[in-house]
């Protein structure tokens, strides 16, 4: 996981705190309701999310990939060191194997149902911007998903250089 | 008729790229580079060849010996050969090179039989040789069938009933110093010391020692081996042709049946202090490092393998040279490989050697790993010793280099504990990762925590991990400690 200041997960994470993470603020509170009940193309006309796009350079090719965000980060109440992922499986894990063999599998307007739950399961805490980062890479992500759901640490880029 | 003491019979190649024949002393004349014959299995026998007539005729008596006759000198080996031409004619009524005393009836065999990797009369009846071959060979010139009979004998797997292996069972392991200053030198380096011999030595002077009731040849009392190492006869054959060349081979069964002996260019082991001496056999495929324990690296200590007497000697002999390992790799009777590859020759203090063989250990420790954590992946057997090979193969090249830090007195084990870790992982990797999370969750489970395990093991954890550390000098983890993996 990088830790780039600059990396679209830490500008996701800067922006979810900014405007859905502040649960005191009742305007946030209001965003995340929405957005949690939003159709797509109603997501898309709320000003902060239009925000998060400019901030990832992320045009209408990319408006797919921004509702999925969005609507996710607002399932989220709470931050957390750990990957969702980690917060599921584990030892006595919070989410089933085959659950989670499903979730891997799944695509489209399934998925998006399927990691909602997932974060309701973790009681609405995990790492922000890992959940960010990993929404907008999801092809990369779901190896990671694996290690972590398992309780390992995922493989590292850089062995990758190192292949022979 | 061929006499191969007198005429010239071995073609050469030499250092102007001309090719010449030549007579057996005149290799001791300069500018030869190699023998130079169409297959490399009879270039490594005429090596043997070449090595046991000095050693027959004119050995050194010691190193000190060796030493000041390094110079090579024709007309003294010329001399010392004379007398064993008597022992050296190919065919003929007398005596005959390498075939018993007293003609063989019979049918003859096609004289492809002299060659490893022909096809036996059977598999040639079930259409079967598809990696060994029929009716190559109509009729050998006399030189080509001196050589082919020679390699045949020096190598000789079993043949069926009572057709003998060789003194170093079928298809050794032959190893030899190579100072790299053409054929001379190659010679002379590899002569056993020792004192001359004279002709009635050669078993085909006498009529042949069967074996058909188990009785056993052995080296003389208290030798390990004479002259006649270089010069067995563990096949009962005649060869059968004129002049104008060899037609057929007829063999008898229960040749000589060599036990206890060691033949001073091979690498020998045994299974536990006081068992048998056994020769090393080539294993199919790349020689690397990893074949190096036994064959050109001496283990610390270890009572149970013994480098060829060639490479001892050139510890008091001395100087750069590298080493020449080659011979069949067979399966019983069956051809499977001709490795010939050149390595180093390690020129090593006592506790530098020790740490080399130490990295050796360590990446055999670290591939059991790697093949272990495989089982995630890849079904049993060939598929996972294939991923072994390819970690071998991929890190030759780092360990090349680590043995450059090794002679020039460093220590590289902590990088060399990085690049195995590095390669295992990667390979791990390359057959675990892509589609992992499309696979059965059991399965996902399995590979993640085989590659926890694996990961482990270069931190010093788990039966290898612990193996690994010490190979390497290094402390194993407490147990407690923190674990990092990668």
């Amino acid at each position: 996981m990088s830790d780039d200041p600059k990396s679209p997960g830490a500008i996701a994470r800067g922006w979810w705190r900014a405007n859905l993470g502040a649960r005191e603020s009742a305007a946030a509170r209001a965003l995340a309701a929405r957005l949690r009940r939003a159709a797509p193309m109603a997501a898309l006309c709320e000003p902060a999310v239009m925000e998060l796009a400019r901030a990832l350079h992320m045009g209408p090719g990319k408006a797919d990939s921004l509702v999925r965000l969005v609507c996710l980060l607002a399932e989220v109440r709470e931050e957390d060191a750990a990957t969702l992922a980690r917060r599921l499986g584990g030892s006595d894990p919070t989410m089933s194997p085959l659950r989670f063999q499903r979730l891997m599998r799944a695509e489209g307007d399934e998925l998006i149902a399927l990691l909602r739950r997932a974060v309701g399961m973790a009681d609405r805490r995990c790492n922000v911007a890992a959940l960010a980062q990993d929404l907008l890479y999801w092809e990369e992500a779901r190896p990671r998903w694996c290690f972590h759901y398992f309780g390992a640490d995922a493989p590292r880029d850089d062995l990758k250089e190192s292949v022979k | 008729m061929l006499n191969l003491i007198e005429a010239p019979w071995i073609p050469v190649l030499c250092e102007d790229g001309s090719r010449h024949v030549v007579a057996p002393w005149q290799i001791a004349e300069p500018g030869i580079l190699r023998p130079d014959w169409p297959r490399p299995d009879l270039n490594l026998a005429c090596y043997e060849l070449l090595i046991g007539l000095v050693f027959l005729a004119d050995p050194p008596a010691n190193n000190g010996d060796w030493q000041r006759r390094f110079a090579p000198d024709p007309d003294r080996l010329k001399e010392k050969l004379a007398r064993f031409a008597v022992a050296f004619d190919l065919l003929g009524d007398g005596p005959r090179f390498l075939q018993d005393l007293a003609p063989l009836d019979g049918t003859p065999n096609p004289v492809d039989m002299l060659f490893i990797d022909s096809a036996g009369a059977n598999t040639a009846k079930n259409n079967a040789d598809l990696m060994v071959h029929r009716d190559r060979y109509g009729m050998l010139d006399l030189p080509l069938a001196a050589m082919a009979l020679y390699t045949f004998q020096a190598h000789a797997p079993s043949g069926g009933a009572g057709n003998r292996t060789s003194m170093r069972g079928g298809g050794p392991l032959v190893t030899m110093v190579d100072p790299g200053d053409g054929l001379w030198s190659l010679v002379w380096a590899n002569v056993p010391c020792g004192r001359s011999s004279d002709p009635d030595i050669l078993p085909w002077m006498k009529p042949t020692r069967l074996s058909e009731k188990g009785q056993k040849s052995h080296p003389p009392e208290g030798q390990v081996f004479s002259a006649e190492a270089f010069f067995g006869m563990p096949r009962r054959l005649r060869l059968v042709g004129s002049g104008a060349g060899i037609e057929g081979v007829i063999q008898k069964p229960w040749g000589a049946h060599y036990a206890s002996w060691k033949h001073p260019l091979s690498p020998y082991y045994r299974l536990k202090a006081g068992a048998e001496w056994l020769p090393k056999h080539p294993r199919p495929g790349r020689f690397g490092y990893r074949n190096w324990l036994g064959v050109i690296a001496r283990e610390a200590g270890s009572e149970n393998s013994e480098l060829s007497l060639s490479l001892r000697d050139w510890g008091q002999r001395g100087g750069e040279a590298s080493v020449i390992v080659a011979g069949w790799a067979m399966d019983n009777m069956k051809p499977r490989d001709f490795v010939l590859s050149v390595q180093p020759f390690l020129d090593l203090p006592i506790a530098a050697e020790d740490m080399l063989v130490g990295l050796i250990l360590a990446a055999d420790a670290a591939a059991v790993a790697l093949r272990g954590a495989l089982a995630a992946v890849l079904s049993e057997g060939d598929a996972r010793e294939a991923a072994r090979e390819a970690f071998f193969a991929a890190t030759e090249g780092m360990f090349l280099d680590h043995l450059q830090t090794v002679k020039a007195g460093g220590s590289p084990c902590a990088d060399w504990l990085n690049d195995l870790r590095r390669q295992a992982l990667s390979q791990f990797d390359a057959l675990a990762m892509p589609g992992l999370d499309r696979r059965e969750s059991d399965r996902i489970r399995e590979i993640v925590e085989a590659r926890k395990t694996l990961s482990g093991c270069f931190a010093g954890y788990g039966k290898q991990g612990k193996a690994l550390f010490q190979h390497l000098g290094m402390e194993p983890p407490v147990r407690g400690n923190t674990r990092k993996s990668a």
